[in-house]
């Protein structure tokens, strides 16, 4: 059974997505790092099947969306930025129908949603040509899929094969995850009903032979260059070698925050002056969250320790996806930059999102405390906004905050 | 849901796995091109070896390189910039230079002697030339240009602020304009500079290369791997170093060469072996041991 009403706070929070990220998204005020070389390679991907003048390590998905994108809204900066623009809104809107279908109560959904809609990193990334936004949304698809499945509001989790697999098809990021969310589809599903043999197969096939597939397409005009299949699985195993030991040679990027283990433990801002003079300046800056993301370990905690006091085990699919996504950075031999956190932040909500309603609950649970919470986050977003999205500001107004990162010289 | 629907399933999975597999991979190999007879050719400029496997229509093939230092330096690759050899005489580049400044285009100047120079520093990197040609010029440009025009108005910067690769669509956008205009003055800027140093990749460019294995003489093996061996993402191994350059690039000595099924593509630099290794190497060509229907002597 499919959601057939639409609420009003899933609209509300998409459409203040949607604006916030949408706002002189295709003005001068962008820190536009990858669309130089982007756009040139996705005529040239297309036309030859050859990266150039792109990277040739991650897989080609990217290529289309940027092409759709500006298939639409033309070749210029709404085409470049405007698929992260309406996919991170997306995003926001399933965050919400997840959030939804896992817990009873309609606070968390809207906490979670709302966190996301206002989180800096997320905005900011929104309004660039990054695939983590997009990837990001394809997986939360695939989970959504898989939670009805699970919840026997659909008959098969089929489309959650075909989105896990575009999700992978546009980052890596999502290969331990999706093995985690098979390995918890079947078990949950050994554990509700039964999984007979054939169950098990087609659940295999789901989340594993669906999304190589669905991976795969996107390389046909590199197959165009004479390769056969083998030379394929070569090259994968190439570019695993290559992006283990990928070093990044980017003066801003190398100076930004690039330890996962010290993404949810403490204040992490970087800031670079774009322009401004002494009373006004604009910035690009790096920053996660700081009173939301540091919640994000006791939330987990939290959420672990209720799952099993209330044996209810479908919404220990995101503690565990969180875990499976963020251990991968935390344990790699190489530095990962702030944006990764990106694929784990719509967990990371959903937890922080069922601790605060629980403290909320604690302390009363009356609705004007549930409003003052979220005037609050959206209060907080707001003051973000402007410095986070390279606008003019006033420098006094965010020198504490500047205070506890790191300033880079450009 | 039914038995019936999930056996379904499984095939249709099972199938689409299997057709996707054998329709990008017959596909890709099919496109595979070889010449019709074997060619053995001494060719000393690179755009004369890169011309001899386009004449050949090479197409998704491997090449072996045997020499050292191969030739896949992508910088300095594009021809946007004027350069004095492009021009008759000094003349020739002042007649370019009056016409463009009368027609409104740079700010006049006095020009009597070369001014290519000039003309890379003002008309080339003129972020809105292409904008005021538009509003002059009502033609149908090609899909190319059109799309450099699209890409450029997005910029929204000033041309000192954009990237390197954002300056070079200017300029080779400017180039091309300035070309369509005065198909009399302006030279005709290619799309490559071939060097000692680049031929190869030019190759990779145009996908007539998927796969180089780059073979190093034995003796300067040490000294060679060490330098490859720092390359991102290198896979080293003893006797060989497997990377990735928008092609497989596998880096070994003739002594880990193994012969392929597959007929290569050679080009062996001559002054890098011993006469001893050059006639060993043609000794496996002639008795087919390495099997190859172009071979380019450098």
């Amino acid at each position: 059974m499919w959601p057939t009403q639409v609420p009003k706070a899933l609209l509300y929070l998409t459409l203040l997505a949607f604006a916030l990220r949408l706002w002189g998204v295709a003005g001068d005020n962008t820190y536009d790092n990858d669309e130089h070389f982007l756009v040139p390679a996705v005529y040239n991907y297309m036309d030859t099947g050859n990266f150039e003048p792109d990277s040739w390590e991650h897989p080609p998905l990217k290529y289309y969306l940027l092409l759709g994108s500006m298939k639409v809204f033309g070749n210029n900066g709404y085409g470049w930025r405007m698929k992260n623009v309406i996919m991170g809104s997306l995003t926001v809107m399933v965050l919400y129908l997840i959030g939804s279908a896992l817990f009873i109560d309609r606070r968390v959904p809207i906490l979670a949603a709302l966190m996301l809609t206002m989180d800096p990193l997320h905005l900011f990334f929104s309004r660039l040509i990054h695939g983590e936004i997009s990837s990001t949304l394809f997986f939360l698809l695939a989970l959504y899929i898989t939670i009805l499945y699970l919840q026997d509001r659909t008959k098969s989790p089929i489309l959650a094969g075909i989105f896990a697999g575009l999700a992978v098809a546009n980052k890596w990021y999502y290969l331990l995850p999706l093995l985690a969310l098979g390995t918890f589809t079947a078990l949950y599903r050994r554990h509700k009903k039964g999984l007979n043999v054939w169950e098990a197969i087609q659940l295999g096939l789901i989340y594993s032979v669906l999304p190589f597939t669905v991976y795969l397409l996107p390389f046909f005009p590199w197959f165009q260059r004479g390769y056969s299949f083998s030379e394929f699985l070569t090259m994968q195993i190439d570019i695993y070698h290559y992006l283990q030991g990928e070093t990044i040679k980017l003066a801003f990027l190398n100076s930004t925050p690039s330890e996962p283990l010290e993404w949810f433990v403490k204040p992490l801002i970087a800031v670079m002056q774009l322009a401004g003079n002494a009373m006004r300046v604009k910035y690009v800056v790096f920053m996660n969250n700081p009173p939301i993301w540091l919640l994000t370990f006791p939330a987990l905690v939290f959420i672990a320790y209720r799952i099993r006091r209330n044996r209810d085990w479908l919404p220990a699919i995101v503690p565990f996806l969180f875990l499976a996504t963020y251990l991968q950075f935390a344990l790699v031999h190489r530095d990962i930059f702030l944006y990764s956190a990106l694929v784990v932040l719509p967990y990371a909500f959903l937890c922080i999102a069922y601790l605060l309603v629980a403290l909320l609950d604690r302390f009363g649970g009356r609705p004007w405390h549930e409003r003052m919470l979220q005037l609050g986050i959206i209060a907080w977003g707001l003051y973000l906004y402007p410095f986070v999205t390279n606008r003019f500001v006033p420098e006094f107004l965010y020198a504490p905050l500047i205070a506890l990162g790191t300033v880079v010289v450009p | 849901m039914t038995n019936k629907r999930r056996y379904l399933e499984i095939c249709g999975i099972i199938a689409f796995c299997v057709v996707t597999i054998c329709v990008l991979s017959l596909s890709g190999r099919s496109r595979v091109t070889f010449a019709a007879a074997p060619k053995f050719q001494y060719i000393s400029e690179p755009r004369d070896i890169y011309r001899f496997w386009q004449d050949n229509k090479i197409y998704g093939r491997i090449l072996f390189y045997f020499g050292r230092g191969l030739p896949i330096d992508r910088t300095d690759q594009h021809a946007a910039l004027f350069t004095p050899a492009e021009f008759r005489n000094d003349l020739a580049s002042s007649a370019l230079c009056n016409e463009i400044c009368d027609d409104g285009y740079a700010t006049p100047i006095n020009a009597s002697q070369y001014c290519g120079d000039f003309l890379n520093t003002t008309v080339l990197c003129d972020r809105y030339f292409a904008e005021r040609w538009l509003g002059k010029n009502k033609v149908v440009l090609p899909k190319k240009i059109s799309r450099m025009i699209e890409m450029s108005r997005g910029y929204k910067k000033d041309y000192s602020l954009l990237q390197a690769e954002q300056k070079t669509v200017i300029n080779t956008l400017n180039r091309r304009l300035l070309e369509i205009t005065y198909p009399e003055l302006c030279p005709k800027g290619g799309e490559f500079v071939f060097t000692g140093n680049n031929y190869v990749f030019a190759g990779v460019k145009s996908n007539m290369f998927r796969k180089i294995y780059h073979i190093v003489p034995d003796r300067y093996w040490p000294e060679d791997r060490n330098k490859y061996a720092g390359y991102s993402g290198a896979k080293v191994s003893p006797d060989s170093i497997r990377s990735y350059f928008h092609v497989p690039i596998l880096t070994l000595t003739m002594r880990a060469l193994r012969p392929l099924e597959e007929e290569v593509i050679m080009v062996i630099v001559e002054e890098d072996w011993s006469r001893e290794e050059l006639n060993e190497l043609m000794r496996l060509v002639n008795n087919k041991t390495f099997k190859s229907d172009l071979v380019v002597f450098n």
